[in-house]
């Protein structure tokens, strides 16, 4: 029973921020330029709308496809450095200064770079995407595989194993929860900078589409991207949490 | 005394120190014995002596700040699987099940063998210690005594010559404890290995050992100490009432050494 009043209230938060937001448009309590246009009903129609005439998945499409292929570049970059990274002592000391500076730099700084080495277009928004996704993936995976018991590395040298023995099964293993926490980080970043990442002058992908309604006068339809903006992103995360819960293990 | 080639592990002259700040604080000092084949030595000393430390020496984990550690006549250079140690935290895995903890060892050593001849082999060892019905579980499923029990399966598994236990008792509850001794022993008699025990409890130093080396308070050797008791000592044999008084006897003899040491240390400081 407590069960289903949990979610309940879980439900009814949702529907409190949806009456104030409705209530914000109707009642022009942002002002009056915050027209019903711009109400969660008027977006949801647009949403439909979206949906039935194709827009949505020409938009969203290309924006799940730039956020995952960069994060499997970044997946595939930090992992190997995390662990090398937090198992060496030495490699750590010199890392430190240059990750936690780097690391620091909203990667749209780097956006004219990006655009003189790549040009205008997927490969640029890919690489900022990849830029963010790499520190928090690097700094979890090496906090992971350094703050490894050094029980289990002795206990794996008294066996008999070798450092290529005790990275396979003690210290790659024992650093997964910690890789997952960073690839849900990296994954919750990447898309928050995906949209402005998409204003850079690609063609397609949520970003843009924000930009095009803006231009259009469609304030419905940009609240309804907002709103798909923020469900996929919930999706994402969920996927991450989910893969938390089933690849953690506990002490 | 023996000959020369019973000896399995002799310690010459050791010393540990370890640098502390600007100074150093010296663990061990100027300690000599040997260690003989298919022996069971245990040693005894009060916390902070350094027992752990001849332990971790004996492993190769660590290396004497002088003096040497011959294994079989040649130095030890670093850890080996001939020298399984059971420490005193439990070094299971979290991630695998008891079974796979128990496959770790073939795992890192015997690569060519076949996924269920590894199985096979873990669950044998399992089985030796009593733990057969826990394959499946995870090491957080387990109480603790399961657990020690799981450590040694583990350990043995690798088919050590020498079994170096640390503490390896400590924190199990009476009954538990009781058991593992006799699971110890059994197994130290069926596959004829060498142990080496360090534990702070005597009635366990008395009940295990062949042999017991006392430590002293600055990490030097007091005594070396034969136990005179007959096996079996566990279970039944516990009962008979000259036994015991034999046992309570020979505790006391330890008892003494120690406290003989406590004593000097007093005048020492007076």
């Amino acid at each position: 029973m407590a069960l289903i009043a949990d979610r309940l209230y879980y439900v009814l938060g949702v529907i409190v921020f949806l009456a104030v937001w409705q209530a914000a448009s109707v009642f022009k309590l942002f002002g009056s330029e915050f027209s019903e246009s711009f109400s969660p009903v008027a977006a949801m129609l647009a949403l439909i709308e979206m949906i039935k005439n194709g827009e949505l998945v020409h938009h969203a499409l290309p924006s799940l496809r730039r956020v995952l292929i960069s994060l499997s570049f970044a997946v595939v970059v930090a992992l190997p450095v995390g662990v090398l990274v937090g198992y060496f002592k030495r490699i750590e000391q010199m890392t430190y200064v240059v990750f936690q500076f780097m690391r620091m730099i909203s990667p749209l700084a780097w956006m004219p770079i990006a655009i003189i080495i790549f040009g205008v277009g997927d490969v640029s928004v890919v690489f900022l995407l990849w830029l963010v996704a790499i520190w928090p993936l690097i700094l979890n995976t090496s906090h992971g595989a350094g703050r490894v018991s050094p029980l289990w590395v002795n206990m794996s040298r008294t066996m008999g194993a070798r450092d290529a023995g005790i990275l396979r099964k003690v210290i790659i293993p024992a650093a997964v929860p910690d890789m997952l926490t960073g690839l849900r980080l990296a994954v919750g970043v990447s898309w928050i900078i995906l949209v402005p990442a998409e204003m850079l002058g690609v063609p397609d992908g949520l970003g843009y589409f924000i930009l095009d309604t803006r231009d259009r006068f469609r304030y419905d339809q940009l609240m309804a991207t907002i709103m798909v903006i923020g469900m996929i992103g919930y999706l994402l995360d969920s996927v991450n949490r989910w893969l938390i819960h089933k690849f953690s293990w506990k002490i | 005394m023996n000959t020369g080639k019973d000896i399995l592990i002799s310690v010459r002259q050791v010393s540990k120190t370890y640098s502390k700040g600007r100074g150093s604080v010296c663990v061990l000092r100027d300690c000599t014995f040997d260690v003989l084949k298919n022996e069971f030595l245990v040693i005894v000393g009060p916390t902070g002596c350094g027992k752990s430390t001849m332990l971790k020496l004996i492993a190769g984990l660590e290396f004497p700040s002088s003096g040497s550690i011959l294994l079989e006549g040649a130095p030890v250079t670093g850890p080996g699987a001939d020298r399984g140690m059971i420490f005193q935290e439990y070094a299971l895995l979290p991630w695998r099940t008891v079974l796979k903890n128990v496959e770790l060892g073939f795992e890192f050593r015997n690569r060519e063998m076949s996924e269920k001849d590894r199985r096979d082999e873990a669950m044998r060892y399992l089985e030796m210690v009593g733990l057969g019905y826990a394959a499946k579980k995870h090491p957080v499923e387990l109480s603790g005594g399961m657990k020690r029990r799981a450590s040694l399966a583990m350990i043995l598994a690798i088919k050590p010559k020498i079994l170096l236990m640390d503490g390896a008792f400590n924190a199990l509850d009476s009954k538990t404890r009781m058991t593992m001794h006799q699971e110890i022993t059994r197994i130290w008699e069926t596959e004829k290995n060498t142990v080496i025990f360090v534990t702070s409890d005597l009635d366990e130093a008395v009940k295990l050992s062949d042999r017991i080396v006392v430590l002293d308070k600055q990490g030097g050797i007091d005594d070396i100490l034969s136990n005179p008791l007959p096996r079996p000592r566990l279970g039944s044999a516990a009962r008979d009432l000259d036994f015991h008084h034999r046992f309570v006897s020979f505790r006391e003899t330890v008892m003494n050494v120690i406290k003989k040491d406590a004593g000097m240390r007093t005048c020492a400081v007076g």
